[in-house]
């Protein structure tokens, strides 16, 4: 009786080539630029990240900070802290925050709102 | 077909041997970069403050938790207004005899009084008299009587913190230790040290405005640190550091308030009792350690750019550079800021001589 060889050279042969592709398919995934999200963060623990891709128009979000709410407004292309129960309104002040690693705080709810994504241009500011 | 019958059972094997290998390359650099790329980011609060710490390594998160940890233990040892703080302990015994501090605290008083002698009280620890008149931080933004600021000038005078073999003692009643203006480099000095602990590859941290990097980025990149513009949104120009560096900006803008045309900035001059007109709106100053920059660069921003630089020197080593900014928008670099400042803020003028990019 002939018996077939389980896996011939052109099985082989393909599978590799198959194994390849995929390699390629990763590599490309890792090297993609990383789209840009705002981070919501409470005293190091983080309350929510929203990729700018998922807002289409404006996304209002409340959250509970040290003393009170803070009111988070999102849009396609930055992000802003539009309203807070603190005393000082530094955050509010800051205004819209848009490029990679900028961020509005708001010292006495203890919140922060930080943009990530690549293309960062510098890995921190000195003042 | 045709092809399939050229190819002998030997070609092929070897083209099979060539795509296992090219596979393994690719998902070797694939993996590489998710390694190197793998960046834990997080902003905590302390010293009055947030502290933004990105970092990378297989501790990252360890790391990141533990410095922050560290950071928060150091503002309940320095911070006046913590009851149980060794400061305001010390501040508690001021006219009685010497305690035993902690060795950390001890370091960073030597250092303050150092400062303070070197630059004639352009800096001073025993600011806290005046400090707590202005209230800069409770934003009051009420300008103190001519009188009462005379009367608190006499409150003020590093002479009367004595130290001695890991003892400290302010020598006369009524006056009071200040840390703030440093609470913010040493929280970075606390934090590198958490750093060098761990299993990490490379970590830039800021309090504030107080920056620490650690060791590299990946694929060996400079960690870039922008300088805030003391005149407007954005920054001036970016300090590029590789391994440990200690970076420390005290500028004009950040707690102020106008009166009447006047504005009214919280670094006091501890001569006059007002905030200090030396003709800088901000000096960033690299040193060898987070409480050095931040002490010196108040000092300098008090003294004016020709004797904050004279300043700098006499510390040689210890300091690696710094960036002057004046009211006339002009910008003087020295010491290894001259080749690692890039200024790129049209609006400012680099005076040292430095060719802009």
């Amino acid at each position: 009786m002939e018996t077939k060889a389980f896996m011939r050279k052109w099985d082989g042969l393909l599978l590799a080539a198959l194994l390849f592709v995929a390699g390629l398919i990763l590599l490309c995934v890792r090297l993609q630029p990383k789209g840009h999200a705002v981070v919501i963060e409470r005293n190091g623990e983080r309350l929510q990240e929203i990729a700018f891709a998922e807002v289409t128009n404006e996304r209002v979000v409340l959250f509970e900070g040290k003393v009170g709410i803070v009111e988070v407004t999102v849009w396609p292309d930055g992000a802003a802290i539009t309203a807070a129960d603190c005393s000082d309104q530094t955050c509010v002040k800051t205004g819209r925050v848009c490029q990679v690693g900028e961020a509005a705080i708001c010292l006495p709810e203890q919140i922060s709102i930080r943009i990530t994504g690549s293309g960062r241009t510098s890995d921190a500011v000195t003042y | 077909m045709k092809m399939r019958s050229r190819l002998s059972d030997k070609s092929a094997k070897r083209l099979t041997i060539l795509f296992l290998f090219l596979t393994a390359a690719v998902v070797a650099v694939a993996l590489l970069f998710h390694r190197a790329q793998s960046c834990y980011e997080v902003t905590t609060f302390s010293m009055g403050s947030f502290v933004q710490q990105s970092i990378y390594g297989a501790e990252r998160e360890t790391a990141a938790q533990t410095a922050a940890n560290e950071a928060a233990r150091l503002e309940d040892l320095i911070s006046w207004r913590i009851e149980e703080s060794e400061i305001n302990q010390l501040n508690q015994d001021a006219g009685g005899g010497f305690t035993e501090i902690d060795p950390r605290i001890y370091a960073l008083l030597e250092m303050t009084k150092e400062v303070a002698q070197k630059s004639g009280g352009a800096f001073d620890p025993t600011i806290s008299a005046l400090s707590r008149l202005w209230a800069f931080d409770e934003e009051k933004a009420l300008v103190p009587d001519a009188d009462l600021i005379q009367d608190m000038l006499g409150y003020v005078d590093h002479s009367v913190l004595l130290l001695d073999s890991g003892t400290a003692a302010i020598k006369r009643s009524g006056f009071a230790l200040d840390l703030g203006a440093i609470g913010k480099g040493a929280a970075c000095d606390a934090m590198a040290a958490v750093y060098e602990q761990m299993d990490i590859s490379g970590a830039v941290a800021a309090v504030g405005g107080s920056v620490v990097t650690y060791g590299s980025k990946p694929f060996q990149e400079q960690w870039r640190i922008a300088v805030r513009d003391p005149q407007g949104e954005g920054a001036i120009g970016e300090i590029a550091v590789s391994g440990t560096a200690f970076i420390s900006t005290s500028g004009s803008y950040e707690k102020s308030f106008e009166k009447d045309g006047i504005l009214y900035h919280h670094l006091l001059d501890p001569k006059t009792g007002y905030p200090a007109e030396s003709g800088l709106v901000s000096v960033t100053v690299m040193a060898e350690s987070g409480a050095l920059s931040d002490a010196l660069s108040t000092a300098c921003f008090v003294l004016g750019y020709q004797e904050g630089a004279k300043l700098l020197a006499s510390f040689q080593e210890r300091v690696n550079g710094a960036v002057f900014v004046t009211e006339g928008m002009e910008v003087y670099a020295t010491g290894s800021m001259k080749t690692s400042f890039t200024l790129y803020d049209e609006a400012y003028m680099q005076m040292d001589g430095t060719e802009r990019p």
